[in-house]
């Protein structure tokens, strides 16, 4: 009896212990963001947007209340380049589990009100709070376009498809198939396809005919020479009298998991230089995506 | 006593069992075409009802509760959607056409039952952190309702007497099964099942004339 007493006494004195840390220390705050490319082409004097996945430890927090925004930027590290956005919500979505602590996911929705072409290979979203507190998260890779139009009366893109291979154990845009139209009777010169992401370059385009190219296989077994993804090829010069079926192999200066981007396409029509700009298109989805811890880095606040 | 047994299992449990019919040839609505990698393995649309039935007669049955047999667990398989959309314009003006993959008919998991069971939970990966990573798709529980809140809209300008089209193929993973529900030993329900998880999509615009 005298033992069960003293085992119950104990246990309640541990509770109250527990009880007591807890209270004295409130959890702190934490929050983090997976890096991603961020990218955007949209015409002038229109608003472009991004969304930014934002985890925090803690639900309704201080911090995710835009009634408490000031200001908040887009800018590099020392603030060399500086953009002013809106962040119009913290829109909850859902919650997960990381590093066995519960995080909430935030869909932050930022518009850009920001008329120039601008790219940041590292990127920070800066908010500061009404209450002098700010925070700084570096957030990966930004790149907005802004153009006159979309299209043009010359081409027409008339099949778009990507190419994904597994690259260091991320899905990896390699290259995608293009379809390039020529809509008048000129002989029309592609002086160079530029993807619209700070991160992205394409590389000599192979043309494949009417090859059925398959999204999910090796991108070598289409090319005539060897792909490695951070070591670029020249695009070269090609014209086209009616249509061309060509396969363009996507390299990375920086290897983030990039599915969507617009396209520049440099050309040349009776000796007049165009371009011709298409808007931003989801190659892929990933639906079973795994981010390395070591990869995440954790903010704290308060 | 035996009666009042009957009725209260009778009671708790919907006896008949159920045949689902499959909208599509592959048993579901979002797949026109889906095939496993392994060429030796069915889909639960070509099993035959003989096949089914000799499968769960090799379910164990039990006091209480459910009981499975699998055929297989998360498979490779491909697949090829139905259109995502499709959109003519035989006017004689350009149109831009916005659309957001979020909005469209378009899920990550489909599942088609022949029998009477339930099966929604049945294998989703539980593992959702593993070795150092976090699964930062499968692992997180979203709100029904926020499905539909992302903003990522994509616009592409349709052309006099062009159609444009955006179809969707990729790679899943299948689960199938047969089970049987038991009360009192008693077995209340069994079925066939089998679920498909998205793992990649790859999308290809098409344009044609209208």
């Amino acid at each position: 009896m005298l033992k069960k007493i003293i085992g119950i006494s104990f246990t309640l004195l541990i509770v109250a212990v527990l009880v007591f840390i807890l209270i004295r220390n409130p959890k702190q705050t934490r929050f983090t963001v997976v890096k991603e490319s961020y990218n955007t082409v949209s015409i002038k004097d229109e608003e472009s947007s991004i969304v930014i996945d934002f985890y925090i430890n803690k639900k309704d927090s201080f911090i995710t209340d835009v009634n408490n925004i000031a200001t908040a930027y887009i800018s590099d590290q020392n603030q060399n380049n500086l953009i002013n956005i809106d962040v119009e919500e913290f829109n909850y979505v859902g919650s997960i589990k990381i590093d066995n602590e519960k995080f909430y996911l935030y869909k932050i929705n930022i518009g850009i009100d920001f008329n120039n072409d601008i790219e940041l290979k590292e990127a920070y979203l800066q908010i500061n709070y009404y209450n002098q507190e700010n925070l700084k998260v570096n957030i990966g890779s930004f790149s907005s376009y802004k153009i006159d139009s979309f299209g043009s009366n010359n081409l027409s893109i008339t099949n778009l498809k990507g190419i994904v291979n597994m690259v260091n154990g991320k899905k990896t845009l390699v290259g995608f198939a293009i379809k390039l139209n020529n809509i008048n009777n000129k002989n029309i010169d592609v002086l160079n396809i530029i993807p619209l992401d700070v991160n992205l370059e394409c590389g000599r385009a192979s043309d494949v005919k009417n090859i059925n190219i398959k999204s999910n296989k090796e991108i070598n077994a289409y090319l005539d020479y060897p792909y490695l993804f951070d070591q670029k090829t020249e695009f070269k010069p090609l014209t086209i009298n009616s249509e061309k079926y060509l396969l363009v192999p996507v390299y990375y200066n920086n290897h983030f998991e990039i599915n969507n981007f617009g396209l520049k396409i440099d050309y040349q029509i009776g000796g007049l230089n165009k371009c011709f700009y298409f808007n931003e298109f989801t190659f892929f989805i990933d639906h079973e995506r795994t981010i390395d811890l070591t990869n995440l880095t954790f903010y704290h606040y308060g | 006593m035996k009666i009042l047994l009957i009725l209260f299992i009778g009671l708790f449990a919907n006896i008949a069992e159920v045949k689902h019919t499959p909208y599509s040839k592959t048993g579901h609505e979002q797949f026109a075409e889906l095939e496993f990698e392994n060429a030796n393995r069915q889909l639960l649309v070509e099993m035959t009802d003989f096949f089914i039935e000799l499968n769960l007669r090799d379910v164990k049955s039990r006091f209480w509760g459910e009981s499975t047999e699998y055929y297989c667990i998360y498979e490779d398989a491909g697949y090829v959607g139905e259109t995502v959309f499709s959109r003519s314009n035989k006017t004689r003006e350009p149109f831009d056409f916005k659309y957001s993959l979020t909005e469209v008919d378009y899920y990550e998991r489909s599942v088609y039952v022949e029998g009477s069971v339930t099966v929604d939970g049945k294998i989703k990966k539980d593992n959702v952190e593993r070795k150092g990573k976090v699964e930062i798709e499968a692992g997180l529980e979203i709100e029904e309702s926020k499905r539909t809140t992302e903003k990522e809209d994509m616009e592409v300008t349709v052309y006099p007497n062009k159609k444009i089209s955006l179809r969707v193929a990729g790679e899943a993973k299948i689960s199938s099964g047969f089970t049987k529900n038991y009360l009192f030993w008693v077995c209340v329900k069994k079925g066939a099942w089998e679920t498909v998880d998205v793992v990649t999509s790859y999308f290809e615009l098409v344009e044609e004339d209208a």
